[in-house]
């Protein structure tokens, strides 16, 4: 019976310090977990970008030719839906031109580009999808 | 004392609770899938464009068609344009179509209107897509 009530003492005085450490400085915190998992691509088949002609603008600026937008064909149903970026890059990897939407619930989207690039300038195409 | 023992315990249970979250927090994401491709030109071959002028009465000479050569191969039934340009980059015309299977030589429809041959600059011609 005594070491009870020499614990429970010993409880008191234990919880009175940390009641005293709390009236001097109030801390909160955020949650913090982690974890990790595969970050798997929608499909694993390819997409191919085409340029139709209605997005091949002559540009008096330039002059010559300019791409205003793009058609993604072979996006198969994991992928659709989704978010999409797409970019083309011209020489040193140069930002050209970029779309950003979702994808349709069908083989094929259709992008136009933020600005229009120039085709002589166009080197790689990027499409992310998914995110 | 029991009730001692048993606090101690339900602490005990309660933080092993907040370990066991924080150590196998679940995690799930959305699919995410990038590619990058070259966007090459269909030939690296120097396309030639030569002009069949017309002579129109009362306005001169003017552009119908222009023909281009050396087409290569790789080329082969894709799509085309070709601009007229004159001062400033300003368009005269423009024609579109689809190029020849064989052969090196596109020949292309005709402007609409006509060009008048005078105020040519330039040209710009764009193959594929």
């Amino acid at each position: 019976m005594k070491r009870v009530i020499g614990a429970a003492a010993a409880g008191v005085v234990a919880f009175s310090g940390i009641y005293a450490l709390a009236a001097s400085l109030n801390v909160t915190t955020n949650t913090l977990g982690a974890g990790t998992t595969t970050v798997a691509a929608c499909q694993a088949g390819a997409v191919n970008v085409t340029y139709p002609a209605a997005d091949i603008t002559y540009s008096a600026t330039l002059p010559g030719y300019n791409v205003t937008g793009a058609t993604v064909t072979g996006v198969t149903a994991g992928c659709y839906a989704v978010p999409y970026q797409v970019t083309l890059y011209g020489a040193g990897g140069v930002s050209l031109a970029s779309a950003t939407g979702t994808t349709a619930s069908a083989a094929t989207f259709n992008v136009t580009f933020g600005s229009a690039a120039s085709v002589a300038a166009v080197t790689n195409v990027a499409v992310v999808l998914g995110g | 004392m029991k009730r001692i023992i048993g606090a101690a315990a339900a602490g005990v249970v309660a933080f092993s609770g907040i370990y066991a979250l924080a150590a196998s927090l679940s995690v799930t994401t959305n699919t995410l899938g990038a590619g990058t491709t070259a966007v090459a030109a269909c030939q690296s071959a120097t396309l030639n464009v030569a002009y069949g002028p017309s002579y129109v009465a009362g306005s001169g000479y003017e552009t119908t068609t222009v023909t281009v050569t050396n087409l290569q191969s790789t080329c082969y039934s894709v799509p085309y344009k070709v601009t007229l340009y004159g001062a400033a980059g300003a368009s005269l015309g423009e024609v579109t179509g689809t190029t020849p299977s064989s052969g090196s030589t596109i020949t292309t429809g005709a402007f609409s209107p006509l060009v008048s041959d005078a105020s040519v600059q330039g040209v710009a011609v764009v193959l594929g897509g």
